[in-house]
């Protein structure tokens, strides 16, 4: 009887545990994103303190422009701009599925200090025509070089981001592959960047 | 016996409720404790804040000793040593990436870009630097242009300097032909400082920070430094404290022979304060 009465117990505890509110959730319905992105697991979600205030960089309101200057609601024309939501379900249906990528445009020494989860360094620089070898990354992301032409037609989807509204990383690596032909429709900007990522408390990933 | 089952059952649940919010807050405190590190992480991320970076006096500025190649030597350290400071190296790479990247600084972020993607040529396994320029100066601009972490730049020009590739001292002292560092620092330094206004605005800025020299402790022997050709006070002031800005800490410590900080010429011995 004892023995039935602990083993309720214990389940009761397992189960309680696993059931801890998430106070701070992402959406009414959705605590976390969990995915899987080339076989790693990422779980995304917000800082659960309601007490927690950005420290640091991030905190900061008037940075010289330029060149930190507010970049528009749209970085090139065609080119959807998305929010926290869109990339959520840009990494869940996409970039999860091998059909996308979430690209941070910013140098490498940002990436490494905190990116979002599942995103790939693609330096804005590297993307820009003056780039020699930019073809060897356009063909990475799936585009096919026929005759001086360039096929799209099977190359990924891409969502890029920077350092947020005051950065014009991302926009110009848009403007970048636009010229480079890349199609419109198989790009968008989440113009957030990092600066509301954090300030919303979502997860970060470091890549020491 | 119900009686002592459901007496039992009252206590178990009792005690699993108590658990259960034990655990509950257990989770939440770590939670808590995670994101502070987060927030310090976040902290960390301040190029603009030069306040605080500087480490106790470089051993290095025994630049001013006898013999001629142990003091490059020591010269060479100390600029490598510059570069491991992290926020003088953010800055000064940011200036270095503004004025546009080389063929194989671009190769190299490149090759990291399609590391990333997954998709490596074979050939970009090669070391990047074997093929790369041969200049201890042109692999700093590399390096600074590639974006690379400071542990990379002091890693290639180690690895360099070690093999034989490049003799540092020459490099460093040359300044016909290429650039020299120190005139690569010095233009860097000029773009970084530019947007900052007059002198007085960054003195202004500086004198918040603590431990100015006013406060100049018993010191047992004055560091000097003599002037090298291309040196600009703020490079030396980079050599030194590991920030531009304090370019006025030596300058009024100088004031006898500097009318102004633009004055610095070779063979100067500058007093260079002990924060």
């Amino acid at each position: 009887m004892l023995r039935i009465a602990g083993a309720l117990a214990v389940g009761s505890i397992v189960t309680g545990q696993s059931l801890t509110a998430q106070d701070v959730r992402i959406t009414p319905d959705l605590a976390r994103q969990s995915l899987t992105v080339n076989g790693q697991p990422l779980v995304i979600e917000r800082i659960q303190d309601p007490e927690h205030r950005l420290t640091g960089d991030f905190t900061k309101t008037s940075r010289a422009c330029p060149p930190f200057c507010i970049t528009p609601m749209q970085s090139a024309p065609g080119v959807t701009t998305v929010g926290e939501i869109e990339v959520l379900d840009f990494l869940d249906t996409r970039v999860a599925a091998g059909l996308g990528l979430l690209l941070d445009s910013r140098v490498p020494e940002w990436f490494a200090k905190g990116s979002i989860p599942g995103a790939v360094n693609v330096p804005f620089t590297t993307l820009d025509a003056a780039n020699p070898y930019r073809d060897d990354i356009l063909q990475a992301l799936g585009a096919v070089k026929t005759a001086e032409e360039w096929d799209f037609s099977g190359a990924q989807d891409l969502l890029l981001f920077c350092n947020g509204p005051w950065c014009d990383q991302a926009p110009r690596a848009i403007r970048s592959l636009v010229s480079a032909g890349y199609p419109v429709e198989k790009l968008s900007f989440y113009r957030g960047g990092m600066q509301l990522w954090l300030q919303l408390g979502l997860t970060v990933a470091m890549h020491p | 016996m119900i009686r002592l089952f459901l007496l039992a059952t009252g206590f178990l649940s009792v005690t699993i409720a108590l658990l259960i919010s034990q655990l509950g807050d257990d989770d939440d405190a770590q939670i808590a404790s995670g994101e502070v590190t987060r927030a310090d992480m976040a902290s960390g991320l301040q190029p603009g804040d030069l306040g605080g970076v500087r480490q106790t006096p470089v051993t290095a500025p025994a630049a001013t000793g006898s013999a001629e190649a142990p003091q490059m030597d020591a010269m060479f350290r100390s600029i490598v040593s510059e570069y491991r400071r992290p926020v003088t190296g953010d800055r000064l790479r940011q200036a270095a990436t503004s004025t546009g990247g080389t063929d194989d600084g671009m190769r190299a972020l490149t090759d990291g870009v399609l590391a990333g993607l997954g998709a490596l040529r074979p050939a970009a396994a090669e070391n990047p630097v074997t093929a790369g320029p041969k200049s201890l100066n042109a692999l700093i601009v590399q390096a600074m242009r590639e974006g690379q972490s400071d542990a990379y730049v002091d890693a290639i020009l180690n690895e360099a300097v070690g093999n034989g590739r490049v003799t540092a001292p020459e490099a460093l002292v040359t300044s016909s032909g290429e650039v020299d560092t120190a005139t690569l620092l010095d233009s860097l330094v000029q773009r970084s400082v530019a947007p900052q206004a007059a002198p007085e605005a960054v003195v202004a800025t500086r004198s918040a920070t603590p431990a100015l020299p006013d406060i100049a402790p018993a010191i047992d022997e004055v560091l000097t430094y003599r002037v090298q050709p291309g040196d600009s006070l703020a490079g030396i002031a980079l050599r030194h404290y590991g920030t531009t800005t304090a370019y006025e800490i030596i300058y009024q410590a100088n004031r006898d022979q500097l009318p102004s900080p633009g004055a610095v010429r070779p063979g100067m011995i500058l007093t260079i304060p002990d924060l």
